[in-house]
């Protein structure tokens, strides 16, 4: 089997001998099997450079000066959030939604809020390595500007918020991504990069498919999980085994014989009681057929930056995996009395929860 | 107590501290080695000095602050905050390698640009004073009118590190004003800059497109054999025309993820992505083939013999 080829930074501490004691094994067993990766590690060490380290104070001296707006910098340190609106610049960050990465980061402008969120990526190009509907503008209290590659903008979720870093102008923003989407000429007085060339296809492609990934996982990806983990025969399956046919299970939960086709379709979930008259009848537990999603807004108040850091809190004490802790907590029903399924309403039930989970985890006073 | 890391005395102070001056020097350094960057011209090896004014140009160019604000956003930790960072190195310093005469005239005519109060940059334009409608002059025009003004070179040290300038700032300054005065309606850069190379000597295309760190990869080009059947030589055509990322994961777009990983060992993510964006190629590369489906399967036979996959 093949292994992966190890990472540049890996082959290049490889060849001056730093790499730890398990990546340096890791390399050397893919050496011996790709003569690619050999073959670069052997050409590396024929390059003649100096191996002496010159006066760093020196060099240090020489880069001096401010590389981090203020802002930029204190956003990053206190985890700043917000409310999502146009024209606001985030970190975005997922786990791997195949499972065999590091986590996925990404910096983007949010050009438009609704169910999801539409997000532009942003990079430091200049003008002549960006496409013509990416706008650059200068970021709030910075002495740079970004590059905003409206063209590429794609939904993500919520959940990918992570830390609010600024603001770039949220009219030229809205007018270049309104101009595309009616297929009109980029609106002038702004600063836009050039035409697309073969070689910024390419790049941008690998833009468009980095972006993809921030918005492919979901907490709601991992509902039927916490399902299958709670109870592990399926409904439907169980009554199948029992030999039921439609009557009967229309006897035992009153269903018509339409919807109990449905439920052995699994086009349709049975009811708490229903379920519960399927369970007695058997004389088992069987978990539901159809995971039903969650109230939106009830995922909205999970999936919330304002509690995303958090949640991550709590995880990190209970020593969980910070994305699949959150996303248990949207696959953990909430009732309440008095609860109309308002927006507020959510809400305020997420709220008690996490209070009360960072008073367990000693994160809060009770 | 254990001293900061470079990441961290980024975000405390926003600028880089010793270990990342440091940091930023060792990724040099092993890039260059890693990449088989030649030295400067001039200098038989990669000295230290020659490193550490690679590593000084890469914070100091017109993009350095921006880059590494996103880069610090984009880490989230020390581990990939040098991973990040060794990336960049490794792609400015084959960006600067193949960066030509022109794009450094490209840079410093921005640079120059920045510094004159009644020339502005509106919608892509270079504007001199007040924009009008009066009719803009033609190639010839502005190149008759760049030759009228006298260009002063800087004595320059034939022993410095650092590229002689091809002109002063102040006659770049008098080029660019003789320029735009025949340019009522204002110039778009590249070809502000097409003039003044054509004034100053200066005359290849810069290449400012990031590389993807696989394309180390790549082995020498094979030579043209001469095919005789014309899809094969379509085939090789259009395989020249994906990166090399794009022509191992030719043969099984087909494939779940999960095999074009392990059959190619690129991470699962990294495969879906490279899927993704070879697909999208595809159909640009062969829309107007009108034997796709030939030229494709040549494409990847040639893909599977050039990388020896199954």
């Amino acid at each position: 089997m093949t292994t992966p080829h190890p990472e540049a930074i890996e082959l290049a501490d490889f060849v001056d001998g730093v790499a730890d004691d398990v990546t340096a094994a890791r390399v050397g067993k893919h050496l011996r099997t790709c003569a690619i990766c050999a073959a670069i590690v052997e050409e590396a060490r024929l390059v003649p450079v100096a191996d002496d380290e010159p006066d760093l104070a020196a060099v240090a001296q020489r880069m001096s000066g401010e590389l981090l707006p203020e802002k930029w910098r204190r956003g990053l340190v206190e985890q700043n959030i917000a409310d999502p609106q146009a024209g606001q610049v985030w970190r975005l960050r997922t786990p791997d939604p195949f499972g065999d990465g590091p986590e996925v980061t990404g910096i983007a402008v949010v050009v438009t809020v609704g169910d999801d969120l539409l997000v532009a990526p942003v990079t430091a190009d200049p003008q002549e390595s960006t496409d013509p509907w990416t706008v650059h503008l200068p970021l709030d209290g910075a002495h740079f500007a970004v590059a905003v590659w409206v063209s590429l903008a794609q939904p993500v979720g919520f959940e990918a918020l992570d830390v609010y870093l600024g603001d770039v102008e949220q009219a030229a923003v809205l007018a270049v991504h309104r101009a595309l989407r009616r297929g009109q000429q980029p609106p002038a007085g702004l600063v836009l990069g050039g035409p697309v060339t073969p070689e910024l296809r390419e790049y941008r492609e690998r833009l468009r498919s980095h972006l993809t990934l921030l918005g492919e996982l979901r907490l709601t990806d991992h509902l039927s999980e916490a399902n299958d983990e709670a109870t592990s025969v399926d409904v439907v399956d169980a009554i199948r085994a029992a030999g039921w046919d439609l009557r009967r299970l229309g006897r035992e939960t009153g269903l018509h014989a339409a919807d109990a086709r449905a439920v052995m379709n699994r086009s349709l979930a049975l009811t708490e009681s229903q379920q519960a008259a399927v369970n007695s009848a058997l004389g088992m537990s069987a978990s539901a057929s159809v995971v039903p999603l969650p109230a939106p807004a009830f995922v909205r108040a999970v999936a919330t930056p304002w509690r995303r850091h958090r949640f991550e809190k709590v995880a990190q004490v209970r020593q969980s995996d910070l994305w699949l802790f959150r996303a248990g907590q949207v696959a953990q029903p909430m009732a309440a009395r008095n609860n109309a399924g308002e927006a507020a309403d959510w809400d305020a039930l997420v709220e008690q929860r996490l209070r009360r989970l960072e008073i367990e985890a000693g994160l809060r006073e009770p | 107590m254990t001293a900061p890391g470079p990441r961290e005395e980024l975000l405390a102070t926003g600028e880089l501290g010793p270990a990342g001056v440091k940091l930023l020097y060792t990724s040099v350094r092993q890039a260059v080695r890693l990449r088989r960057l030649p030295p400067p011209p001039g200098a038989p090896v990669w000295t230290a000095d020659a490193l550490m004014e690679a590593a000084h140009d890469i914070v100091a160019s017109r993009q350095g602050p921006a880059r590494f604000a996103i880069l610090a956003a984009r880490s989230s930790d020390e581990a990939s905050f040098r991973s990040q960072l060794f990336t960049l190195v490794m792609n400015d310093l084959a960006s600067a390698n193949r960066r030509s005469a022109r794009g450094r005239l490209s840079e410093r005519v921005k640079d120059v640009v920045a510094d004159m109060p009644d020339v502005h940059v509106v919608n892509g334009k270079v504007i001199l004073g007040a924009a009008s409608d009066a009719p803009t002059a033609s190639f010839a025009d502005f190149v008759a009118a760049a030759a009228q003004v006298l260009v002063t070179v800087p004595q320059w040290d034939d022993q410095a590190r650092r590229q002689a300038p091809v002109a002063d700032a102040a006659s770049v300054q008098a080029l660019v004003r003789s320029v735009l005065a025949l340019a009522p309606r204002g110039l778009p850069h590249r070809d502000l800059v097409a003039v003044l190379a054509h004034r100053l000597g200066v005359h290849d295309a810069p290449q400012p497109v990031d590389q993807d760190a696989l394309e180390m990869l790549a082995p020498s080009a094979l030579d043209d054999p001469a095919q005789v059947a014309v899809d094969s030589v379509r085939g090789r055509q259009l395989l020249d025309q994906l990166m090399v990322e794009q022509q191992m994961v030719l043969p099984y777009l087909e494939e779940s993820v999960r095999d074009i990983a392990e059959l190619t060992g690129l991470r699962r993510s990294k495969a879906w992505q490279v899927a993704q964006s070879t697909r999208l190629r595809l159909a640009d590369l062969l829309a107007d083939e009108p034997d796709a489906v030939q030229v494709l399967g040549a494409a990847t036979d040639l893909a599977r013999t050039r990388w020896g996959l199954g």
